[in-house]
């Protein structure tokens, strides 16, 4: 019953995380940007008015955090909702017709695996962020590209693995004999097929992403100020770590908290679709 | 005689090319009758699935391809149809059922739905009227309880049941011919006596023609009206099956006969089985292909390639003994006389 127990504690971290990322704006109890620079204000330790405290603009940890969730969730769904649509097609044109268009998304697939996912996830973010005068905003754009680029080849490849393995079932041939076109059997007899597998990858890619979106933004190049990553509030924090250690801690577990949610959601899942323990 | 409903004439199918290309069938030529079943026997690897795949072009290609022959179903060449006209007759007005009744359903989608496709795959009916005749075809091969058990999901259904719903699924569209690939294989004996009575019933009341694969002389005996007989690739002996199987004319079907497990009272038998194995498909034996385990071979089986000797207009052999010159040489074998597969004459057979 260790999976059951699995799927409901990452279950239950995901569902809190969704929903203050959806109610960030509602339970925070300030703005995420609204800066008090007034002396005396800046980090401070928990208090009535600030249960996590501030940091070093007076800004209220915990509003910031809760933003945070959102950040991060948006650009996860963003970017695997991309993977999604991009990555699965890929792996079933792949998969089910093999010889020339399966060698070129491969090859294509092999070039991207060839390069450290996070140097050129850094790479792309860094070149579409030079501009420095842009709107902050687009720097969601920015982060999502470069992910999104980095990611889909995953998807793509165990999507061929497994259509690749159910072409040769005898379902597949038998849908032929029907006059199924190969449209429909790649739709409607592979994809439904497939969807187990799917769930399991996206949901754990979902953990990968967010750990990579905060990598980015610790490092400067991610989403920026005044938008709140998780990453970013951990750079910011580091400086005075000893003074003021939950400006590092507290994103950083909420970080780790997410990413330990999502990672035992998928693995929970890939035990309860496992088509061998699935019976009766 | 009527025209036949299938007239395959001149089928080669190779798999590779070049010089490891390997002739898996080789210039096979058969008609169908409209309502008859034929049957079509070999070991495996005999090329008898190959021949009824490539009829719907459902070999993987690459490798496989069709290197000559026609095939005309109601004066439609199959093979030199288009992929998107072919598409039409594949389930249409040929129906296809396969070996594995466990692995030819989609695990993911109700056997209702599955018939139902079938269904609007060839029709332009809706989905309501397509589910209400999948769960008349359901119905009609003998599925209790059909509206109900068409929501279920085929893990659902015993091996036997599953055969049925894919014998549904592939007469879903009425077709005139269906193509039974070792239909019961996979199933126990009881189950295969019910699917075989379900074939013959379906045959009688649709009028369907059926082309039978098997290696189970046994399910030919009890179905079919005619039988082809291939080695190697090539059909090398043809007939109405009461005759085939009360006098067979080749060696090899001889043999297949002899090696049947017989009861009798008494003495304990071994079982007649044909020497060697079958040859390699990529390099054949000279001449005849069947001459390396013929208790009958002569010399000239080494180098002459039999053809086809006519017995009457439904009965033929592919074997040097019937004709294509006299035996020069004996090698050990008696010609005629008590054959080498040791049948003792007044044992009884269930054949006779």
């Amino acid at each position: 019953m260790a999976g059951k127990a699995q799927i409901r504690f990452g279950l239950t971290v995901v569902v809190l995380m969704v929903a203050a990322a959806l109610l960030a704006p509602v339970l925070a109890p300030y703005a995420y940007d609204a800066y008090d620079l007034r002396p005396g204000r800046q980090n401070l330790g928990p208090s009535v008015a600030h249960w996590l405290g501030t940091d070093d603009l007076g800004r209220d940890t915990l509003s910031r955090l809760l933003m945070g969730a959102r950040v991060s969730l948006a650009v996860g769904f963003g970017v695997e909702l991309f993977d999604l649509l991009l990555g699965t097609l890929l792996g079933l044109l792949s998969g089910f017709y093999g010889g020339k268009v399966d060698s070129l998304i491969m090859r294509l697939t092999d070039v991207m695996f060839a390069f450290p996912d996070l140097l050129l996830a850094i790479l792309i973010a860094g070149l579409l962020l030079s501009d420095p005068a842009r709107n902050p905003a687009y720097s969601f754009l920015a982060v999502f590209v470069a992910l999104a680029v980095v990611s889909w080849p995953n998807l793509a490849r165990i999507v061929r693995g497994q259509a690749m393995a159910l072409r040769e079932r005898e379902f597949v041939e038998a849908a032929r004999a029907i006059g199924a076109p190969n449209r429909r059997i790649i739709f409607t007899h592979l994809l439904p097929n497939l969807l187990g597998p799917i769930v399991v990858a996206v949901t754990t890619g979902m953990a990968g992403v967010i750990l990579a979106e905060s990598t980015l933004s610790f490092l400067g190049i991610g989403v920026q100020p005044p938008y709140p990553s998780w990453g970013s509030m951990i750079n910011d924090g580091r400086s005075r770590l000893l003074a003021t250690p939950g400006q590092v801690f507290l994103p950083a577990a909420m970080l780790a908290l997410t990413v330990l949610g999502f990672n035992f959601l998928g693995d929970g899942l890939r035990d309860r679709l496992d088509p061998r323990m699935r019976r009766g | 005689m009527a025209e036949p409903l299938l007239s395959v004439q001149d089928l080669t199918v190779e798999f590779g090319r070049g010089k490891s290309a390997v002739q898996a069938v080789d210039h096979v030529s058969f008609e169908v009758a409209r309502g008859t079943t034929v049957g079509l026997v070999g070991e495996s690897g005999s090329g008898k699935s190959a021949t009824a795949l490539s009829l719907l072009r459902l070999l993987p290609s690459p490798p496989a391809r069709v290197v000559s022959g026609s095939a005309y179903l109601e004066g439609r060449d199959l093979l030199a149809l288009s992929e998107s006209e072919l598409r039409k007759q594949r389930g249409g007005t040929v129906g296809f059922v396969f070996q594995d009744p466990l692995t030819s359903l989609n695990p993911v989608m109700t056997v209702g739905e599955q018939v139902a496709e079938a269904i609007r795959l060839h029709t332009s009916a809706r989905r309501r009227q397509a589910w209400d005749r999948a769960v008349e075809a359901l119905d009609r091969v003998h599925i209790p309880n059909a509206p109900q058990r068409a929501r279920d999901y085929p893990h659902q259904f015993s091996g036997g049941m599953r055969q049925r719903v894919m014998i549904a699924m592939a007469l879903a569209s009425r077709p005139k011919l269906l193509l039974a690939d070792e239909p019961t294989t996979a199933l126990d004996v009881t189950i295969q006596a019910e699917i075989l009575d379900l074939l013959s019933e379906l045959r009688q009341t649709l009028g369907l023609a059926i082309l039978l694969i098997t290696h189970d002389l046994g399910v030919v005996s009890e179905v079919c009206q005619d039988v082809l007989v291939m080695y190697a690739g090539q059909i090398v002996e043809r007939g109405p099956a009461a005759e085939l199987f009360t006098s067979p004319k080749h060696p090899y079907t001889q043999g297949l006969l002899a090696s049947l497990p017989q009861v009798t009272e008494g003495e304990q038998l071994r079982l007649q089985a044909i020497q060697g194995a079958p040859p390699s498909l990529s390099e054949p034996p000279s001449g005849c292909r069947f001459h390396p385990r013929c208790p009958k071979a002569f010399a000239e089986c080494r180098v002459t390639e039999p053809t086809e000797v006519q017995f009457s207009s439904t009965r033929a052999a592919r074997c040097l003994l019937y004709g294509g010159g006299q035996p020069e040489e004996q090698l050990g074998v008696p010609e005629t006389g008590s054959s080498e597969w040791g049948r003792p004459p007044q044992r009884p057979s269930m054949w006779q």
